[in-house]
């Protein structure tokens, strides 16, 4: 940080600091899980004299700056045994506590790793977290417990269809999300193209998404951000869980190094379906398999630094014999620093490398060649929260991202194959930021106020095109390219990104919140089918494309119900988005040296209401949840000389809607246990059907029939509704150690065809005849049975 | 690359399942339809008039609706030809051989004044096909007969080919038959071993039910890039059509633009020039 910098934050703290009532004292430390040691995310401490209080942080640690005196404080977190200390506070004072969980509470009580109340009282709107157990309830497909596909049971929160990659939040795009794991972003979020997600919930402790009023800390995307934070392993006994599902089969061991002092945790997934489909003859040559590993070492140095190591290694690989293979997948390793300074500053230093790397090739023949693509992706960040009062939180840090892609490379591979080398530039780029927040209370009022800068430099080594006009029009219009040196900047962007959340507390049962982000986009992925594939590229912003820039407002209501057992909320959100990339009609978007010849530039706009009822606690939990949105985008066409690109625009330049554009949305989550053997689940869901584009026409060429299109999502597929059942019978435990049980499942239990698209063709058979063709993803019941164990 | 888009979207295919419903679709866009080709090869050049249709009105189109149109013919952009109008054909016909270099285009008067012209297109080199023979392999599983062919590739990025594959003499004509590259890959290279066509065991069942040898022909032909364009746009919106990797469902981009101000047209007037190699082999 610099001095100039330095003494900024000095001065504000000054300003906040205000006027001092007698002598203060902090009381800070660590909350954990008393069984298993793990850090308890969002207890709360309560102050019951002075009517205030604090929340531990991702890290579990809290701090309560108050005045000189004595206080009976109370440490809580949902499905723990409730600990009030008393506590003569006349010096700085640390108190590290272990909770235990309430056997009794737990029976009736979904662990949710949250404060009772959250909804209501803390001034982040907004947000969406589902506990990883109710998470391991839900129906899905084979099985296989999916925190992704749960999140998109919240309200605002769809895709644009089964299977499909991603997450679309308020009428986001899917690169607009910014998914965390344990800090390190991840690229690609999917196996099997978008069937599951990457996260193998086993591993998984806390997940949660921010669909608006995104705290200043994050940055990079538009739309969203998903930090999901990996167990850090048992401090105190080793123990072990996993299963074997239809598709995977799952280890995960976990225990401590040195007892309180450090732990692992390692955790397993792999896709088994090849290893049986190889011994038949038809599959012998051919392989289809996925696979990821979680690793992470935790070690509690002392009371004031901490360290985390964690890894993250997934694949997706797809071979058919000689013909063809492919594969994908993420590495990432990140590696942090707890540092307490005082008892009210509290760091958090992270290093991370990623990489997200993928192929394409054909392995033998004369037209053998592999395509190779990867983005790397190194960060170094330092996070400070300042407890300056229980009025007061506030938070700052610097940031400095680097990205290397490298979009395509192909080259003809063995002796006789006759591809040459194609080499699309690499682009290089630093992304450095800063920012600054404070939490404020006054009276019923709760202030969340940042601040954020960004700024992007595209820089060399890499090959930059020049054209005719000064605006990427076709290839043929380049009239030099020009070779840029090493760190020389070609193109560089900045700007402020304001964040402001505000709650006032109606009462102790209900509040209004509101919110306003601006956030900004250096990256695109570059895709324009239905649904990403996985072998898609990203953009960075450079000298022929823009950042993207979002402006969001959300007002909310939120309103818990008898003692917490139920909680409401209202949001409505409105977004604007400036400079999405689109594509001209025929776009060659892949291995393709010029792809800004290819882009158009438009906006989106998106705006909603969500509306959720949950019930959190008792043998019935569960919620509806339902979503009134819309989510449009407008494109213009432009000239330059004589070239025109997509003359009137897409759709005459109107306003049309996005591809995961859906008007309603209605989901229905309960889980029900029975007694201490059974326990049931379900979801329904039912959603409008996405856009999707009809022709207006037909005619024939060259003996093929060729639709005529002309406007880009002009009609809808119909109404999306599907019934996702499971049950959870626990095996009797004999040994009291080893426990297992069954879990039974049915996806899509009455067999609807849910169509994903329907599109035109020409009959195989009858010559000029034309038919419309529903395809379904899963248009049948898939049962599906799956043994977990615990020990 | 689309040869591998369409593998990973068959891979789809497996897990998906797919059926013929009914659809209503009744909005339609009634635009001229320009289909016209002129080579090196054939002593007739042609050009075929109709307009678009209902998206299910399944019998074949109209070519006789233009059939008082005027086609003015250009090479080298001097006018060579008004194209004649042959009712045994339903095509307007001009009697000469293309040559290779020059450059031709088209303006059309419809009946009710509208006049369109396609841009200049010229008629490329093409090399010709070395080689061709027949292999029987094994490939997901099925047993196939590959046929092969080997050629040169002219030096210089920007050529682009289309091949035309007839079996007993007919013209393989449906969406997944199409074949066409650009040679940004193999710019130069002496292409050996190129697997352009595969008849399935099913194919080979139909055609020996017949006779004993089947007939090959392949066609190599040289075209322009708007025709390769084409021929691209036209494989995406059919073939590859309708699955999660689908490129998004797009207008397919003609060289035909009406000059006095009516609606657009579609199709394309193309210029090629056509080299082939046969073969008769017993599988």
């Amino acid at each position: 940080m610099t001095r100039i910098q330095a003494n900024a934050i000095t001065i504000l703290l000054f300003l906040l600091t205000g006027s001092v009532f007698g002598q203060k004292y902090t009381l800070s430390g660590y909350l954990k899980d008393k069984d298993s040691g793990e850090d308890l995310i969002g207890a709360a401490v309560y102050v019951p004299e002075l009517g205030l209080g604090t929340t531990a942080n991702v890290y579990g640690f809290y701090s309560l700056t108050l005045p000189e005196g004595n206080y009976t404080i109370e440490f809580s977190f949902i499905g723990y045994e409730k600990v009030t200390k008393e506590v003569g506070l006349n010096k700085d004072t640390k108190l590290n506590l272990e909770l235990g969980t309430n056997a009794e509470v737990l029976q009736e009580v979904v662990v949710t790793g949250e404060r009772e109340d959250k909804n209501v009282t803390d001034v982040q709107m907004s947000v969406e977290s589902i506990s990883m157990e109710t998470i391991q309830k839900i129906p899905q497909l084979l099985g296989e417990a999916d925190v992704v596909k749960s999140i998109q049971l919240r309200p605002g929160v769809t895709t644009v269809g089964e299977g499909a990659a991603g997450f679309n939040v308020r009428g986001g795009n899917i690169d607009q999300n910014l998914i965390l794991l344990d800090e390190a972003p991840i690229f690609n979020s999917s196996h099997l193209f978008g069937f599951f997600s990457t996260f193998n919930p086993d591993a998984i402790k806390d997940a949660q998404l921010y669909k608006g009023g995104i705290p200043a800390r994050y940055g990079g995307r538009l739309s969203s951000v998903f930090d999901v934070r990996q167990r850090e392993g048992n401090m105190k006994e080793f123990h072990g869980q996993g299963g074997l599902g239809v598709l995977f089969s799952r280890l995960t061991l976990e225990g401590p190094i040195a007892k309180n002092k450090a732990s692992f945790l390692v955790s397993g997934r792999r896709s088994y379906a090849d290893l049986f489909l190889r011994l038949t003859e038809d599959f012998k040559e051919n392989q289809a398999f996925f696979y990821d590993l979680n690793a992470k070492i935790n070690w509690r140095a002392n009371d004031k630094n901490r360290f985390y190591l964690s890894g993250y290694f997934g694949r997706d690989v797809f071979g058919f014999g000689e013909e063809f293979n492919t594969y994908w997948g993420n590495v990432s390793v990140s590696g942090r620093w707890n540092h307490l300074f005082n008892d009210k500053l509290f760091s958090n230093f992270t290093a991370f490398y990623s990489n997200y790397s993928y192929a394409l090739g054909v392995p033998e023949g004369t037209n053998a060649f592999e395509w190779t693509s990867n983005i790397e992706n190194y960060n170094v960040k330092a996070d400070f929260t300042y407890y300056l009062n229980p009025s007061n939180t506030l938070e700052f840090g610097v940031n400095g991202l680097l990205y290397r892609f490298q979009p395509g490379r192909a080259e003809g591979i063995g002796d006789n194959s006759f591809f040459n080398v194609i080499q699309v530039p690499i682009e290089r780029a630093i992304e450095p930021a800063i920012y600054v927040s404070n939490e404020q209370v006054i009276g019923p009022f709760t202030l969340k106020y940042g601040l954020r800068y960004s700024h992007f430099f595209n820089v060399g080594t890499t090959t930059v095109n020049y054209y005719e006009d000064g605006i990427p029009t076709q290839p043929e219009d380049i009239v030099r390219t020009e070779e840029v040196g090493d760190w020389e900047s070609i193109a560089d962007y900045g700007g402020f990104e304001p964040r402001l959340a505000v709650n006032y507390l109606l009462n102790e049962r209900s509040s209004v919140k509101a919110s306003y982000m601006r956030t900004r986009q250096y990256l695109h992925l570059v895709t324009n089918t239905a649904s990403a594939t996985p072998i898609d590229v990203w953009k960075p912003a450079g000298k022929y494309v823009e950042p993207a820039t979002a402006d969001q407002v959300a007002v909310g209501y939120f309103r818990n119900f008898k003692n917490n057992i139920f909680e409401f909320s209202a949001e409505a959100y409105y977004k604007e988005m400036n400079d999405l990339l689109d594509y001209k009609n025929g776009a060659e978007l892949l291995l393709n040296s010029n792809v800004e010849t290819e882009f158009l530039s438009g906006d989106g706009r998106a705006y909603g209401l969500e509306l959720m009822l949950e019930k959190r606690k008792g043998k019935f939990t569960g919620w509806i949840a339902y979503t009134l949105s819309r989510s449009e985008v407008q494109v213009e066409g432009y000239t330059v000389g004589d070239y025109t690109a997509s003359a009137d625009g897409i759709n005459l330049g109107e306003w049309y809607p996005s591809n995961w554009d859906k008007t309603h949305d209605l989901t229905l989550v309960g889980n029900y246990e029975i007694n201490e053997k059974w326990d049931i689940s379900g979801t329904f869901s039912f959603m409008t059907g996405r856009p999707i584009t009809y022709p207006q026409g037909r005619y024939v060429f060259d003996g093929k029939i060729i639709p005529n299109f002309r406007y880009r999502n002009n009609d809808r597929i119909p109404a999306f509704h599907r019934l996702d059942l499971s049950a959870v019978y626990k095996l009797p435990n004999k040994g009291k150690r080893f426990q297992s049980s069954l879990a039974f499942g049915i996806y899509n239990v009455y067999g609807r065809r849910n169509p994903y698209s329907i599109f035109l063709r020409q009959n195989e058979f009858t010559a000029n005849q034309s038919e419309a063709v529903r395809l379904s993803i899963v248009g049948v019941p898939v049962p599906s049975v799956t043994w977990n164990f615990k020990f | 690359m689309k040869r591998f888009a369409y593998l990973v979207l068959l891979f789809i295919g497996l897990t998906g399942c797919t059926d013929v419903i009914d659809l209503d679709l009744s909005d339609t866009e009634i635009l001229l339809v320009v289909e016209g080709e002129i080579n090196d090869v054939d002593s007739v050049q042609w050009v075929q008039l109709s307009y678009t249709t209902d998206y299910f009105n399944n019998v074949p189109p109209d070519y006789t609706v233009e059939s008082n149109a005027i086609i003015k013919l250009y090479e080298n952009d001097a006018l060579i030809d008004s194209m004649t109008y042959n009712p045994n054909t339903a095509r307007f016909e001009s009697y000469f051989q293309g040559t290779r270099g020059n450059t031709y285009s088209i303006e059309i008067v419809t009946e009710d004044g509208e006049t369109y012209t396609s841009t200049k297109e010229i008629l490329t080199e093409v090399t010709p096909i070395d080689t061709i023979w027949v292999a029987e392999e094994t490939n997901f599983g099925e047993t196939e007969q590959v046929v092969y062919i080997e050629t040169a590739e002219i030096p210089g990025i920007g050529n682009y080919y289309q091949w035309k594959v007839y079996i007993n003499g007919e013209y393989q004509d449906e969406p997944f038959d199409m074949i066409f590259a650009e040679d940004q890959f193999v710019d130069g290279n002496y292409i050996e071993e190129f697997d352009i066509y595969a008849l399935s065991e099913e194919d080979i069942l139909f055609y020996t039910s017949f006779s004993d040898s089947i007939h090959v022909r392949i066609e190599q032909t040289g075209i322009s890039q708007n025709h390769y364009n084409f021929l691209a746009d036209v494989f995406a919106q059919t073939a590859i059509a309708g699955g999660p990797f689908s490129p998004p469902p797009a207008e397919v981009r003609s060289n035909i633009t009406n000059t006095s101000g009516g609606e657009r047209a579609l199709g394309i007037f193309t210029v090629v020039s056509i080299e082939d190699i046969s073969i008769t082999f017993a599988p």
